[in-house]
């Protein structure tokens, strides 16, 4: 297994706009790394030119030891996952399994033994004759994927290989990728727009937006402390409500709220911020003269999920959510007493957008430590 | 359906047929007759003898000639096969300078018909020492602009993913292409062969000026030699090298019709 | 060098970056090999249909000797002779008359057929076999059927035609029906084609348009003039302008049933060239009628692309 590292990596298609600009990342031998970001962001490029099949316009890409940017794709000795598969239609199972084995001149007693082992972790044992279009959507992403660690290449990219598939199929496979990822410890590259495949999947998540990276961290890093609006909302669901706020007199002034008071000794330097506050921490209050920060919201749309409940609601001219858990009696036009504590309230500098601080978020709040779980 | 529209359907059908095949079976029919009959104007045959094929035999060298077409065709089908798909793979899957003008130049060649440059092309041939030969019956058609255009749709239908995935395993370009295009594209392939092989076997008007013996003489000058060779035509011999000379194709046509179809109409239109 | 072309925005460097490479992305070497794999193509398009293209053109304007060397240059001559000669004008009369008479004739029928073709009835495959099988006949066998068919005493049209009492016609020997008895033969040809092609135009004709317009209660005819046609015409633009090249492109059939007579009523242009060229060994003549065959099918295409496409209802 290998070390990828990228430095300063720079893309552009026609010369003058940058698809990416200055990408950094070393991505660990054996780790799960995840690129995430929107459609569009760059993340296929990025992938793609670590496999080699694009070129870069600018930086260096070092793979185990060996600068890597100006070899052959063959060359960097790695696989790689498409999204659609790239199945060779005229192949059986088992030959589409084996195609790079072949092609690398392995011996055929022992291609046929890893075959037969990577058929079998995948559960293909049964298909190895077919043809790739005798396949369901599932088995055929198997397929792929057994296609990329049958190699035991050292480093494995993926671009959103599970996005073809039902959202059932789609849970059972994050799990069954990264366990398989685990028994061999793999270092996978692993391309999604889906945050919550980043979440469950990633040892370690890296945001990308507009061919820049936002920010590279563990999952949980990245859910607590988001280095700026954009990580904020987009890790998340429903995301993280942002507005714009004044600091003033010692509180914080958001637009169809009431104003939130600052803690003691918690003073902050700037005046015009972005306030982001999770869904989970619009709480409900009973009695809303009493409590600081609180205010009357309209509710415009309701979703009873059974075991939570998510209010839209508008604050500053922004759609913003409520979650809470449990079954809530409420109706679109009712008038709702909530309350927001500052401890929960993430702030960003609204001209550098760079966070100022952390929304505490309310299951840190309740924090258990491991000890006390695995009694 | 209703059932006035499926009797309508099928009278029409029927009457189509009839019409349309009339003339081969008809064909077929004299071939078994004897010459009283034919003059007689008979309709079916008396019996069904094959004396007319084997005087057909005779009076021709029919089977060298059978060999010839047969030959001559199989070649032009393997050129137009390599050629083509040669072409054709550059188009797709290389970029370079000049892809669109150049392939632009490779269509507008369909635009130039054959007959229009027959005389500097005999002289060509003429001047290679390839009358009389298999090599002017073959080489001049291997080229073949439909042929690129149709495969060349073809290889659009492949995913770019599964050349990528090619060059992560490690294929040089060339065997990205036969290991991988040439297989997945076989169906057009076939097409293009069938196609090939029966505008080749069915060619008239080329034969007929480069060649002046029987050396390589194809089948379709034969049926001309016999219609013409005797004052008074022998038509139940004739008939039955006409048979002898489509049976061959329609075998092939109707083993591949459906194969046919559906890449002539995929080439024709995507 | 030492700093990598990089955006003003990342501000970032990189040392020492080696030149790029050509290993990885070898454009250049790109270019020469699709060249290589287009040389084939394109040495032998440059050999038996660019050359000869420009050979004619340029044999045009020359007479020739008996090897078909160009001897005298005679300029706009040539043209000028065919232009005024009569039996010039005579074939190129004959093959528009002829193009005007297979092409409709030939395309509705193939398109008649298709549709009927293309109805889910038992043992259809069959019908369609057989509809598709004439493009298995070849010019020769075709030429020779049928003129056993137009055979003045033995054969079965003439027959026909005494059973029910008619009187016989001179399909071949008589100038007005000779073009039609080669037009009918060439129809005949090349119906299976046409076909085949349109019926697979149809097949492409996504089903449930036509099970949407059957609930919306539109009837055959409608079905056919509002989906059918509309939905077929790339199919039929694509047929038309191939029947039109090939219609000019007739020769097979002249050879054997008429041999251009009676009178000239069937000398179709390319039977015409190869008169000149192989028989009268008159190739300056031959080739500036060659150049007008080009001509003519240049327009046609052109013509074609120009008012059909328009038409043209792509998906
Ligand atoms: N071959 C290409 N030529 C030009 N632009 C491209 C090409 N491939 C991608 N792009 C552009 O680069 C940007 C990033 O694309 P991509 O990496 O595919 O995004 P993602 O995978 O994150 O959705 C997009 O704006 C896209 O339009
Ligand atoms: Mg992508």
């Amino acid at each position: 297994m290998k070390q990828v590292k990228l430095d300063g990596l720079y893309k552009t298609y026609d010369g003058t706009t940058p698809v990416l600009s200055n990408v950094n990342a070393t991505i660990e031998a054996g780790e799960f790394f995840v690129l995430v970001g929107p459609s569009g962001c760059g993340k296929s490029t990025l992938l793609r030119m670590i496999a080699g099949l694009e070129e870069t316009n600018g930086g260096a890409i070092t793979i185990g030891n060996k600068r890597a940017d100006q070899l052959m794709p063959s060359e960097r000795d790695l696989s790689m996952v498409f999204q659609n598969y790239a199945l060779y239609p005229h192949l059986t199972v088992f030959d589409n399994i084996v195609f790079g084995l072949h092609v690398k001149k392995v011996p055929k007693e022992e291609r046929k033994r890893r075959g037969r082992e990577t058929a079998e972790m995948l559960g293909l044992t049964d298909y190895l004759k077919r043809k790739p279009r005798q396949l369901s959507g599932g088995q055929r992403q198997r397929v792929a994927l057994a296609r990329a660690i049958v190699d035991e290449s050292p480093v494995c990219l993926m671009d959103e290989p599970l996005s073809n598939l039902d959202a059932k199929l789609r849970a059972h496979m994050r799990a069954e990728i990264k366990q398989i990822q685990r028994r061999l410890g793999l270092t996978i590259i692993y391309v999604t727009h889906d945050q919550v495949e980043a979440m469950t999947m990633g040892d370690r998540i890296m945001v990308l937006n507009k061919g820049v990276t936002q920010q590279i961290g563990t999952p949980l890093e990245i859910y607590n402390q988001p280095a700026n609006p954009f990580v904020a909302t987009f890790i998340g669901s429903p995301p993280m409500n942002i507005a714009e706020g004044e600091i003033k007199d010692h509180k914080l002034f958001i637009e169809g709220l009431g104003p939130i008071p600052l803690p003691n000794g918690g003073a902050i330097d700037q005046t015009h911020v972005y306030a982001g506050i999770r869904p989970e921490a619009v709480r409900f209050v009973h009695d809303p003269v009493r409590e600081k920060g609180s205010g009357l919201i309209e509710v415009k749309n309701v979703e009873v999920l059974g075991n939570e409940t998510v209010l839209m609601f508008t604050a500053a001219g922004r759609d913003w959510y409520a979650r809470w858990s449990g079954q809530w009696p409420v109706k679109p036009g009712d008038r709702i007493p909530v309350m927001i504590d500052y401890a929960d309230v993430a702030l960003f500098d609204k001209a550098s957008e760079k966070s100022i601080k952390h929304g505490q978020s309310p299951d840190v709040a309740a924090e258990i430590s491991r000890e006390e779980v695995l009694l | 359906m209703r059932m006035r529209k499926r009797i309508t359907l099928y009278i029409l059908l029927i009457l189509s047929s009839i019409i349309l095949f009339f003339p081969t079976v008809y064909a077929l029919m004299v071939s078994f007759m004897n010459g009283r009959e034919v003059l007689s104007g008979a309709v079916l045959p008396s019996s069904f003898s094959l004396d007319n094929y084997k005087k057909a035999f005779e009076s021709l060298p029919l089977l060298s000639y059978l060999w010839n077409s047969l030959v001559i065709s199989a070649a032009v089908m393997a050129g137009q096969l390599i050629v083509s798909s040669l072409a054709a793979f550059a188009f797709v899957f290389i970029k370079f300078k000049g892809r669109n003008a150049l392939f632009f130049l490779f269509i507008s060649t369909m635009m130039v018909p054959w007959e229009a440059t027959m005389i500097p092309n005999f002289v060509t041939i003429q001047e290679l020492g390839w009358i009389n030969s298999y090599f002017g019956l073959t080489v001049p058609f291997f080229a073949l602009a439909f042929g690129t255009f149709l495969l060349r749709q073809h290889f659009k239908t492949i995913p770019k993913e599964l050349e990528e995935a090619s060059q992560v395993a490690g294929l040089s370009r060339f065997q990205f292409f036969y290991k991988v295009v040439l297989p997945v594209s076989k169906t057009s392939l076939v097409t293009l062969g069938i196609y090939g092989f029966l505008t080749t076997w069915n060619m008239y008007l080329w034969p007929l000026l480069v060649t002046n013996d029987e050396t390589v003489r194809t089948v379709q000058i034969a049926l001309k030699q016999m219609q013409t060779k005797e004052v008074s035509t022998d038509w139940g011999v004739v008939m039955a090298g006409v048979i002898i000379v489509v049976i061959p194709t329609l075998l092939l046509l109707f083993g591949g019709q459906k194969q046919l179809q559906k890449g002539l109409t995929q080439g024709a239109l995507k | 060098m030492n700093s990598a072309p990089l955006t003003k925005e990342s501000g970032y460097e990189v040392g020492d970056l080696p030149e790029h490479s050509e290993k990885a992305f070898p454009l250049r070497k790109d270019f020469w090999q699709a060249m290589l794999y287009l040389l084939p193509s394109f040495v032998l398009f440059s050999v038996f249909v660019f050359y000869p293209m420009f050979r004619t053109i340029y044999l045009s304007f020359f007479l020739t000797d008996y090897d078909g060397m160009p001897s005298v240059f005679v300029g706009l001559e040539n043209y000028a002779y065919i232009f005024t000669s009569d039996e010039f004008l005579k074939s190129l009369r004959a093959t528009i008359l002829f193009v005007l008479i297979t092409v409709p004739a030939g395309v509705i029928l193939a398109l008649f057929l298709a549709l009927i073709a293309n109805e889910k009835l038992k043992g259809i495959g069959f019908f369609r076999t057989i509809f598709s099988s004439n493009m298995g006949m070849s010019v020769a066998a075709s030429s020779v059927i049928w003129l056993f068919l137009f055979h003045p005493s033995l054969g079965a049209l003439n027959q026909m035609l005494s059973t029910l009492g008619l009187s016989q016609v001179e399909w071949l020997l008589d100038p007005t029906w000779a073009i039609i008895s080669v037009s009918v033969t060439t129809i005949w040809m090349n119906t299976g084609f046409a076909f085949l092609i349109i019926l697979g135009g149809l097949q492409n004709i996504d089903e449930h348009l036509y099970e949407n317009a059957g609930i919306q209660g539109a009837g055959y005819w409608y079905q056919l003039r509002r989906i059918t046609l509309p939905m077929l015409s790339p199919t039929m633009f694509f047929i038309v302008t191939v029947s039109l090249i090939n219609a000019f492109q007739t020769f097979g059939q002249v050879d054997i049933l008429t041999q251009g007579g009676p009178a000239e009523s069937t000398n179709l242009i390319v039977y015409s060239i190869y008169r000149e060229a192989f028989v009268n060994y008159q190739f300056g003549t031959a080739s500036a009628q060659a150049v007008i065959l080009f001509g003519c099918i240049l327009i046609v295409t052109i013509l074609q692309f120009k008012f059909g496409e328009k038409k043209v209802h792509y998906q």
